[in-house]
């Protein structure tokens, strides 16, 4: 009985880390927590490193860059850190910047989006947390510009992005070359939902406009008693990246086999099981 | 005991009754109506995007990018492949209201799978995007007048689109065009709020997600005939523009 059972947890940890390394590659949400997510760069710093089939060491996940091996620090330090991450457009937008550690992309113009249907207000920049998404994901950063080795190691956008992101994740495949900043053609960021930093958005209530947000479940998935609701992940009534994605990944908080996204796409196995069910979350379509 | 279960009678009737009526625009949303392609064979789970309503016309990132960018707005987050037809368009002397020479806008967006020259699974990382196949669109589903296979591709027969109606000379006038800024659908909106740049396009009529349509009318913003939506009398959907 005890051979069975010890057979069954080997088999268990084998299977969850054949899982883990091809989720990982494909850089899908485990909703497992940050450890062992796409956003953990400690590969290769402590024996937790991310195996291809044939045990090879995936190269896109040799991490080794990440000197202090730490998780949290290639975004945050607890000291004296992100004080003036937005200062640039003013502190009502947030009093302190996350203890943020990396370095912020220096891009001042993001095309955003614009629509004759638009109601709510939109800003004529990023501001707040999307920002903080930005300073990698936008390329012009090298991924290992934390705790101020800001010049490392090369300065040229576009080899910053393939070598920050050379498992081929991009968000969107605009996301190269020079229009790696061009963001009309992504879901408007930093634009009015709820109250806050502008208006409440026209669209709130109405049907076939926006469902009102405050305790505004996430799909139609079984979660966690306390995952967030649509008004918790707002930045003062605005809409964010992270509105949708769930960087830490979050137990509970992901659909599984998402892209970190806060509720499922399709029924299909590894979709979340929810057609569209984070675009339902807030439009009422 | 028995006599119990004719109670449910009238239950069961609505029960069977319900998918007829749910067929039509039904007001209840997209999902479940004509364009929710979720449970479609060709937008299923071994696309890495399958089995999505949304996706099929819009995706969240770098989509629609070059729809509209000469005028400096963003493309819907467009994610259908468009079609590259020429139409010919409505003409008539006695219209007041300019007309474009070709659909302009969110119309071109309806038309990129209603004018039967795109597949219909032609979207995002589809099987069929970029090849163009020509007739699975539209066979054997429900078609918008005559066009059908791509082999129609004249508009004008069809009420005018791409037309413009704010400033329009006839407003105000007797037999002419009520205000649109005075006028509201069914669900209470502004007809104003229905148009794109002051013009008549397929979505002033239709409302794509089937939302603020009126039951049992092909999405439509009003009724058609009398009684749908609370309509006093027949047509009240063109009489809602039209001062007749
Ligand atoms: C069959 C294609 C199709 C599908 C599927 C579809 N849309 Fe749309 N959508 C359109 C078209 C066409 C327009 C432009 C016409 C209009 O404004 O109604 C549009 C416009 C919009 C707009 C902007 C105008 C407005 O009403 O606010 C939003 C937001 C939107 N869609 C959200 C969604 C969401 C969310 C889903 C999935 C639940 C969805 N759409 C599914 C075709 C589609
Ligand atoms: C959203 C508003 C709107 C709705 C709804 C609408 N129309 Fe129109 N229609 C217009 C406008 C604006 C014109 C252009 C009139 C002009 O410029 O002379 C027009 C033009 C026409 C014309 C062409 C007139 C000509 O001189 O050639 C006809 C016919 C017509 N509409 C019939 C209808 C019918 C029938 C319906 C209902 C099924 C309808 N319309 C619904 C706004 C609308
Ligand atoms: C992705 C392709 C696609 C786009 C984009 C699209 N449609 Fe459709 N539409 C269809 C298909 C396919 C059907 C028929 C479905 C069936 O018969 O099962 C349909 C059905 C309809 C119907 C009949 C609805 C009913 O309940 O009977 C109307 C009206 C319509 N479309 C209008 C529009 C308008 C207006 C737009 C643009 C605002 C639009 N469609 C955009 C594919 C599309």
């Amino acid at each position: 009985m005890r051979k069975l059972l010890v057979f069954a947890l080997v088999a268990t940890f084998a299977f969850g880390a054949t899982a883990l390394v091809a989720t990982d590659a494909d850089a899908r949400a485990m909703a497992n927590g940050i450890v062992g997510s796409a956003h953990d760069f400690t590969n290769n710093r402590d024996g937790s490193v991310a195996l291809d089939a044939e045990n090879n060491l995936i190269p896109n996940r040799d991490e080794s860059w990440n000197y202090r091996g730490e998780i949290c620090r290639v975004c945050h330090a607890p000291h004296d850190k992100g004080r003036t991450a937005w200062s640039s457009w003013g502190e009502e937008v947030g009093e302190t910047g996350l203890l943020w550690n990396h370095a912020l992309s220096q891009t001042a113009d993001y095309p955003m989006y614009a629509s004759s249907s638009l109601e709510g207000e939109i800003s004529n920049q990023v501001i707040g947390k999307s920002k903080l998404c930005l300073s990698c994901h936008d390329g012009t950063v090298a991924l290992n510009a934390f705790d101020g080795q800001q010049d490392k190691p090369a300065t040229d956008p576009d080899a910053v992005l393939i070598q920050s992101f050379s498992n081929g994740f991009t968000i969107g495949p605009g996301r190269t070359g020079s229009d790696n900043d061009f963001l009309m053609g992504t879901h408007p960021i930093s634009v009015a939902y709820a109250a806050g930093f502008y208006d409440e958005n026209p669209k709130v209530g109405r049907n076939g406009g926006l469902h009102i947000p405050d305790g505004q479940v996430f799909g139609n998935l079984v979660k966690m008693t306390g995952a967030p609701t649509v008004d918790m992940v707002l930045e003062q009534g605005m809409v964010q990246c992270h509105s949708c994605h769930d960087v830490h990944d979050s137990k509970d908080v992901n659909a599984v086999g998402t892209r970190l996204n806060r509720a499922g796409q399709g029924l299909a196995e590894n979709r979340g099981g929810d057609p569209s069910g984070l675009c339902l979350s807030c439009h009422n379509k | 005991m028995k006599k119990a279960y004719w109670n449910y009678l009238p239950l069961l009737l609505i029960c069977l009754a319900f998918p007829l009526v749910a067929s039509a625009g039904n007001g209840l949303g997209i999902k479940g109506s004509k364009h929710d392609f979720s449970g479609e064979d060709w937008n299923n789970g071994t696309l890495q995007y399958g089995g999505e309503v949304c996706r099929v016309c819009h995706a969240p990132h770098d989509r629609g990018l070059d729809l509209w960018r000469d005028a400096d707005v963003s493309g819907l987050l467009w994610n259908h492949k468009m079609s590259t037809a020429e139409y010919s368009m409505y003409s008539s002397n006695s219209m007041a209201g300019t007309i474009e020479d070709q659909p302009i806008g969110r119309s071109k967006l309806c038309l990129s799978c209603h004018d039967g020259t795109v597949a219909l699974d032609a979207f995002g990382d589809g099987p069929n995007n970029g090849n163009g196949d020509m007739d699975t669109a539209l066979t054997g589903r429900f078609v918008i007048g005559a066009l059908k296979d791509g082999s129609n591709l004249d508009l004008r027969g069809h009420h005018p689109i791409s037309l413009q109606y704010v400033d329009n000379d006839k407003i105000g006038t007797n037999g002419g065009l009520h205000d649109p800024a005075d006028q509201t659908w069914y669900d209470l909106s502004s007809v104003a709020l229905s148009l794109e740049q002051g013009r008549v396009e397929c979505h002033s009529c239709h409302d794509v997600h089937n939302r603020v349509s009126v039951p049992n009318t092909q999405v439509l913003r009003a009724g058609i005939r009398e009684g749908q939506g609370g309509a006093e009398h027949a047509s009240l959907l063109c009489l809602t523009c039209h001062n007749k």
